[in-house]
């Protein structure tokens, strides 16, 4: 057998409270695709920024071709022609293509960088690789795609060998997903080694060649991809089953309407965003919206939160008129939410976990003595109580939001919405980006706010999660319903169709299922 | 007509060259991730070292020299402070102009035990080489040799942000350090050198406040200058010709006022006095907010991946 390109012995990382990776051992063949695949949290992205020189491990060996090495920075793995896409693209959107990938290696003399060269060099590789780039462009015109492509030209003009991607799916939609890897076949078609982290299953089964999971820090095991299947990788990543299919849902009774909205209207820039859009929720139901992103969604959550005010139309919760009123007494009237954009609208990554969990409730008698005085201990308490309820993984309750993974910091909004036991829940595509466990859990968690008699309603671009989640689905089309249907009898390709506008299909289902 | 515009000219280099100065090198600093706030304070300790270099050897290019050192050590102080211990970076600037303004007055009294300005030291104040040029030799040669020298500063700091490996290094860990770090740069190696070139720049500015324009240190001769001079990388965009124009309008400013100073127009004078700041004031406020050019990274202390957690 031929001499494995890496060989980690050993790895260990500790940060404080946590052990990070725990004696990592694996070894990746030349010219594969190796997948590093595990839970949020397991340790993934830690043993790959090890391997990229920007940690040093506490203990263990790597062995690049054999040869043990010591990286004390990236400019010493770069040097062993490894190279990283990391999650977060590290590139400046003020300076051009050229000027992003050569920095830090520029051609030319010190005086006098040769940009023009550097161009030319990139087109050469940008052709080679089939990574359709102007090297001419600035960052800040580029789509995702093409910036990602950018990153990837990035560690291919350093003569990298090994590729490392740090999830870099994460940020992509399915089509530009079979593009990416369309790009990860050819390079391997190249001769590059590639280090591949994901946990979404589809697309590890569609390319690697072999499969290391890792669970809590600890290597669970080393799979030939041919000879594993899904459910025993879910196993390995989660440490037991896990069903995501769809799930047993009590009819709902049709009970109370939570929240009606009649006749909602709104325009921006001349735009019509919302056109008429009238819906009720009932109690004790999950109320899915579905639609292509982009349709009005956006703004339908915010017109029910009071983040925008609409040109025409009224938001009635629990029978109350609540259009006019603010952001807070429609949270503080029953409302609660769980935003798109976590980090910029859910929490406050600087805060601790503890303040995180009681956003919005500071004033309230239970956590501020007169309204006034934070009461400390009955914040920790409060802060305990829900970590263990709502299992969010964290050293400390004390340590800073945004050192948690996404999965957990989803949990801390979750945790903190359900706790102020909301009559209604939006929950706008709570499920992004996280893994396995913990979008379980998630939906876990709206099931029992259905079960408990509240109203949830749905925000969803995953057809799959709609599906499995929802009593009935409204479909939105360029600011309307177009119909709304339940869930118990629609066919995908219905509410394909019906996602891009097509009434006729909205028609045919209903008739169908009269 | 060509007296007055003459008599403009020449106060506006006068005015606008130590704002220009500093100004450069605070758009440096900024655009490689540190706000030096404290540029008022490097000024006001260089104007004095510039002085005091003067003085001891009875050369104003000396004086030039002690200023730069001054300016750099200043600046060392506060690259130690938010770079290396990652301290705030607008607390750190702050009491660099405490620290500066007392030093320069216990320097005062220590060494020419004298209080509120310094004797007379050798400046310079003219560039008499340049009388030969025929028609425009008289006016040249009227401007502080620091004139000339910022025009080189000038074209030097182009060149370091448009050409060179350092320049495109610079702009990278001041957007984003994290990228630069990944490439394999040091971001506080950069840093430390945005910082110190604020420092030599700053000490320059100072320098022709107290030995170009005059020839002593005069307690709050800085006057704002140094806050100016931030304005003026704001008002510039960080862009080195913006730059340099934005503190060279603040320097018309300041020429405009003293020649309505001169000619006695009959508003008083601390309206007139004004101007400088008024326009400032005017000029921010009309130019904020068009798009974001700001320095992404600015003002963030950077702490490396291995720190992190």
């Amino acid at each position: 057998m031929n001499q494995p390109i890496i060989q980690l012995n050993n790895i260990t990382k500790r940060f404080p409270g946590i052990v990070a990776n725990d004696h990592i051992s694996f070894e990746v063949e030349r010219g594969s695709i190796h997948t590093l695949a595990g839970e949020n949290g397991a340790g993934k992205s830690t043993l790959m920024n090890i391997l990229y020189g920007l940690y040093q491990p506490d203990e263990g060996e790597i062995l690049i071709d054999g040869r043990p090495v010591r990286f004390n920075s990236s400019k010493d793995s770069i040097a062993c022609k490894i190279g990283m896409v990391h999650q977060h693209f590290m590139l400046i959107p003020k300076l051009t293509v050229a000027e992003n990938i050569i920095v830090g290696q520029e051609p030319g003399s010190a005086l006098k960088v040769d940009r023009r060269g550097a161009e030319e060099r990139i087109r050469t590789l940008s052709e080679t690789y089939g990574l359709r780039i102007d090297p001419a462009r600035r960052v800040s015109e580029l789509t995702v795609t093409e910036q990602q492509r950018v990153e990837i030209l990035k560690i291919l003009y350093r003569e990298a060998e090994i590729l490392i991607f740090d999830e870099p799916t994460a940020v992509l939609t399915p089509q530009e997903i079979d593009e990416f890897c369309r790009i990860l076949l050819d390079l391997r078609a190249n001769g590059k080694t590639i280090l591949f982290i994901s946990h979404k299953m589809a697309e590890v089964m569609k390319i690697s060649d072999r499969i290391t999971v890792i669970r809590l820090g600890r290597v669970v095991g080393t799979v030939e991809k041919d000879k594993t299947t899904v459910p025993e990788l879910t196993r390995m990543m989660v440490g037991r089953d896990v069903s995501l299919e769809r799930r047993d849902r009590r009819a709902f009774t049709g009970q109370s309407s939570l929240l009606e909205l009649k006749n909602l209207r709104y325009s921006s820039a001349g735009v019509r965003k919302l056109n008429d859009i009238s819906l009720t929720l009932r109690s004790g139901e999950i109320l899915g919206v579905a639609g292509v992103d982009g349709n009005g969604q956006e703004e339908l959550v915010q017109a029910v939160c009071g983040l925008i005010r609409p040109d025409g139309g009224q938001v009635l919760l629990k029978g109350r008129d609540i259009t006019g009123e603010s952001v807070r007494a429609r949270k503080e009237a029953g409302l609660g939410l769980v935003p798109e954009d976590r980090h910029r609208d859910g929490l406050v990554m600087e805060f601790s976990v503890a303040q995180n969990l009681i956003l919005g409730l500071h004033n309230h008698r239970e956590f501020a003595k007169s309204g006034v005085w934070l009461d400390f201990p009955r914040i920790q308490e409060n802060a305990g109580a829900l970590r263990e309820g709502f299992d969010i993984r964290c050293a400390d309750v004390d340590a800073a939001a945004g050192t948690l993974s996404g999965g957990n910091q989803q949990k801390i909004i979750i945790a903190r919405e359900a706790s102020r036991d909301p009559d209604v829940f939006i929950a706008v595509q709570p499920t992004r980006g996280l893994d396995i466990g913990a979008m379980e859990f998630v939906q876990k968690t709206l099931l029992e706010q259905r079960d408990r008699g509240k109203g949830v309603l749905l925000f969803s671009l995953e057809l799959d999660e709609i599906l499995s989640l929802s009593d009935r689905i409204a479909v939105i089309f360029k600011g309307e319903i177009v119909d709304i249907v339940d869930a118990a009898g629609v066919k995908r390709q219905e509410l394909g169709l019906m996602m891009l506008g097509s009434r006729a299909a909205a028609e045919e289902g209903r008739e169908a299922h009269a | 007509m060509l007296n007055t515009i003459s008599y403009l000219l020449s106060a506006t280099l006068r005015m606008g060259t130590p704002i220009a100065y500093t100004a450069l090198g605070g758009m440096t600093s900024e655009r490689s991730g540190v706000n030096n706030i404290g540029l008022e304070g490097i000024m006001t300790a260089s104007a004095f070292g510039a002085v005091v270099g003067s003085y001891l050897f009875q050369n104003a290019w000396m004086g030039i020299l002690f200023a730069i050192l001054i300016g750099v050590a200043i600046s060392a102080v506060h690259s130690l402070v938010c770079i290396t211990w990652g301290g705030t970076q607008g607390v750190s600037s702050m009491a660099l102009v405490l620290l500066s303004t007392g030093i320069s007055g216990v320097g005062l009294k220590a060494l020419f035990n004298q209080q509120g300005n310094s004797p007379e030291v050798p400046s310079l104040p003219a560039t008499t080489p340049l009388q030969g040029i025929p028609v425009v030799g008289d006016f040249l040669s009227k401007q502080s040799p620091f004139v000339y020298l910022l025009l080189l500063c000038l074209l030097a700091t182009w060149f370091l942000f448009r050409h060179t490996r350092l320049g495109l290094r610079l702009i990278t860990v001041g957007e984003n350090p994290r990228a630069a770090e990944t490439a394999g740069l040091s971001v506080h190696k950069l840093r430390y050198f945005g910082v110190l070139y604020s420092g030599v720049m700053g000490g320059l500015g100072g320098a022709m406040l107290s030995i170009g324009s005059m020839n002593m240190f005069q307690e709050g001769m800085v006057a704002g200058r140094g806050y100016l001079a931030l304005g003026a990388v704001t008002m510039g965009r960080w862009n080195t010709w913006g730059v340099f124009g934005s503190a060279m309008f603040f320097g018309f400013f300041s020429a405009l006022q003293l020649y309505l100073q001169s000619i006695q127009v009959p508003i008083p004078t601390e309206f007139i006095q004004m101007i400088p700041y008024l326009a400032t004031v005017v000029v921010l406020a009309a130019t904020a907010d068009k798009g974001s050019a700001g320095i992404a990274g600015a003002g963030k202390p950077y702490t490396k991946y291995v720190r992190q957690r």
